[in-house]
């Protein structure tokens, strides 16, 4: 690994753990609405494109328990839309767990913590 | 190569483009939706990309369907398309590959993943400069039959523009993909045409081309019902990956082929009628083969085939649409 790749990544990685507030707060606001907004559906969608977005680049960038929660979190939303009823208990468990696993992130996302561990795919 | 990346999410793209730049000297153009990549596609100079990397889900036109509008520009319709995405369900993996996919990676993927599979499009492309000439398509040969160059006996060769058929690697790497994915519900069996060995010594550059796309076109027809992938291996035979099936009934199979075959009523340049008959062998399962075994069943196909015809020959016989036409052109 070259370091001008390694100080990509750093930087990519930092950017990725800036968003995550912002990603975390979309799908939040997403299951929350889900009590009082009429388009379940929609809303459920637009929880599942943010957490798909989450899953897509969090193990490359080391981030592998948060990739494989979003993606399935991602999965039983997909399975709860092809329910009859939503199961919001499920939802707001999981939704739970996301925000937890995304504040231990940001807690611990200095550059020295997450190179202690050579988180990343790519060595 | 020169690729164009399109992912609805920046961070992602910024990814790839990093590991792509530690992978080699390729140049990435990136774009966040398929409407900015069709425009890119338009602005850029035709047939600007050696190569176009897809991410699935993204809101508005997704990648299966941006993949399907750039089969539909001429200069892309043989490009290679890398899916890069997280979706690995089997629909997802055969819409891709129906709507003209070459070739699937499944985020998240270790940096090996992608070298190797951008090598390969990489010596792909090196193969097909080496064979500019050598595709058959079902729309241009009606209208210009200036195919010069008579393919190999045994030599694959790519037929466009009919349903569900691929070039044989991409089929390789549809089956790769099942199996990487531990997707085994599907079979894969084999229909050969009768005799090819003859078609090939009589007739021209262009007809050989005609009768190959046209078996293809009759085989893909019977078909309909059945979601399959196929490809053109070489020697008169086509190989099909099929959904399902505990036992595909390739006999009927290759009856209704040879049934929509007489429909079309070939003929040669001269206006000899071409009678063709297929017969095919009991089909492979995928269940439980992983990696090469996987790929493997394709030319398992394909020798259960031939060995279903050589068998049919020794009882006195062979399948086809019509047993009066069973061995017109045998001896």
């Amino acid at each position: 690994m070259t370091p001008a790749f390694q100080d990509k990544l750093t930087e990519i990685r930092s950017r990725f753990v800036a968003a995550l507030d912002v990603r975390g707060q979309i799908v939040y606001e997403a299951i929350i609405s889900i009590e009082t907004e009429d388009n379940q559906g929609a809303a459920l969608q637009a929880a599942q494109m943010e957490l798909h977005k989450i899953a897509g680049t969090a193990a490359p960038l080391g981030f592998k328990e948060l990739g494989a929660f979003a993606a399935d979190f991602e999965s039983r939303i997909s399975a709860q839309l092809s329910c009859s009823e939503l199961n919001l208990i499920a939802l707001k468990t999981d939704l739970l767990e996301l925000m937890e696993t995304i504040e231990s992130i940001q807690l611990d996302a200095s550059p020295s913590n997450w190179m202690r561990g050579s988180p990343n795919a790519f060595a | 190569m020169k690729m164009l990346a399109v992912d609805d999410d920046p961070l992602s793209l910024d990814l790839l483009e990093t590991l792509v730049a530690q992978i080699g000297s390729h140049e990435i153009v990136k774009s966040e939706s398929a409407e900015a990549a069709l425009e890119i596609i338009n602005q850029e100079p035709s047939g600007a990309f050696d190569c176009i990397l897809l991410d699935i889900r993204m809101p508005g036109t997704d990648g299966i369907e941006l993949c399907k509008l750039i089969r539909e520009i001429p200069i892309y319709k043989r490009t290679p398309i890398l899916m890069v995405t997280q979706m690995s369900d089997k629909a997802n993996i055969d819409s891709a590959f129906a709507a003209g996919a070459t070739d699937y990676l499944t985020k998240p993927f270790e940096i090996s993943e992608l070298r190797g599979r951008l090598q390969i499009i990489e010596s792909f492309l090196e193969d097909r400069r080496a064979n500019v000439g050598k595709i058959f398509a079902a729309k241009s040969l009606q209208a210009d039959s200036a195919i010069e160059t008579k393919i190999d006996l045994l030599e694959p060769v790519e037929i466009i523009d009919v349903k569900g058929v691929v070039e044989y690697h991409v089929l390789e790497n549809y089956v790769a993909q099942l199996s990487r994915k531990s997707l085994f519900g599907s079979t894969v069996t084999a229909l050969k045409i009768v005799n090819f060995e003859k078609h090939h010594q009589k007739a021209s550059a262009a007809d050989l081309g005609f009768l190959i796309t046209d078996v293809a076109e009759a085989i893909s027809d019977a078909l309909l019902e059945t979601t399959f992938l196929m490809a053109y291996s070489g020697n008169g035979t086509y190989v099909c990956v099929l959904e399902g099936g505990w036992r595909p009934d390739t006999n009927a199979w290759a009856k209704n082929s040879c049934k929509n075959l007489e429909k079309m009523g070939l003929c040669l340049t001269g206006g000899e009628p071409l009678h063709i008959n297929l017969y095919g062998g009991p089909a492979v399962r995928l269940i439980s083969r992983v990696g090469a075994r996987a790929v493997d069943a394709l030319s398992e196909a394909q020798e259960n085939a031939e060995k279903a015809y050589e068998a049919s020959i020794a009882d006195g016989g062979f399948f086809g649409a019509d047993s009066d036409l069973a061995f017109w052109n045998a001896s």
